[in-house]
């Protein structure tokens, strides 16, 4: 594997790029998990007290 | 369909293919040499961000139509995220020049158009700000909107293509050879490439946008708490 990488140096940029895509993608994936959580605790609360007085 | 779970794990694995492939590619396409791999990132972006801008201007339409607050915050985040992938495109096309042209910056027609289009979609989030009632900053900022399109038009696809420039794709006095620019003679494995991986950028836009529209809707509607 070593080898191969050392003799293959545009294997290393490829395993980088990925590195970061898949960070980025887990990242961006747990946001929208937890933008869908915050959206059911909005839509579960109990009536909007401050709609009445606006 | 985007807020479906396969559709994000496919544009992972879309994007993540599409990566193998263009790194690995051998092809070239002139002078451009190994930077031929930068085609298909930088492009793909520039091509978003038309998306992008098409999308704002599409629900700026629907906003005007209906004149409800969702629409106006889809045209939003589609617009930023537009301006995110037209600043991507200016940086990676900057550090390409800097090692193809000399310069980081020197105003090449490209560098000049897309720097004008940063700065009419920074006057529309100027505009945004500068107006507190949701309905009148609604329809200035649609209208403003709808106006910006055809600039995004005439500044990517229609202008460097009709000054002579350095950037690949601009018309060249004398000979074809050293500006290379993507045709239907260009090799077909370099455009399948480019294609998958705008189609890739693309439907990430759609999902970034999805999640910043309701980001922007969670900040509207939680107002009423504060």
């Amino acid at each position: 594997m070593i080898d191969f990488l050392e003799a293959n140096s545009i294997y290393i940029v490829l395993v980088v790029v990925l590195l970061i895509w898949t960070g980025l993608f887990i990242f961006i994936f747990k946001l929208d998990v937890k933008v869908s959580r915050l959206e059911q605790a909005i839509m579960t609360k109990p009536a909007n007290k401050s709609d009445q007085s606006n | 369909m985007i807020r479906k779970a396969w559709f994000k794990l496919l544009i992972y694995f879309w994007i993540t293919l599409v990566v193998i492939i263009a790194i690995l590619s051998p092809n070239t396409i002139g002078m451009l040499d190994e930077t031929t791999k930068n085609m298909y990132f930088h492009v793909p972006m520039a091509i978003t961000a038309t998306v992008a801008f098409f999308s704002a201007l599409w629900h700026s339409l629907q906003y005007l139509r209906s004149k409800t607050i969702e629409y106006d915050l889809k045209a939003l985040s589609s617009a930023e995220l537009g301006f995110v992938f037209n600043i991507l495109a200016m940086l990676t096309g900057a550090f390409w020049a800097k090692f193809m042209w000399g310069e980081y910056w020197h105003w090449d027609p490209r560098e000049t158009t897309i720097f004008l289009l940063f700065l009419i979609y920074s006057a529309y989030f100027a505009l945004r700000s500068a107006i507190e009632s949701p309905e009148k900053r609604g329809n200035l900022s649609a209208v403003y909107n709808i106006f910006a399109f055809p600039s995004v038009i005439f500044l990517y696809f229609i202008l460097p293509r009709l000054i002579p420039g350095l950037h690949p794709g601009s018309p060249e006095k004398d000979t074809t050879d050293v500006n290379p620019s993507v045709s239907s003679s260009t090799d077909p494995e370099i455009r399948i490439i480019l294609y998958l991986s705008m189609i890739g950028f693309i439907a990430l836009f759609f999902w970034l946008k999805n999640l910043t529209y309701r980001i922007h809707l969670l900040d509207e509607q939680t107002e009423h708490y504060l």
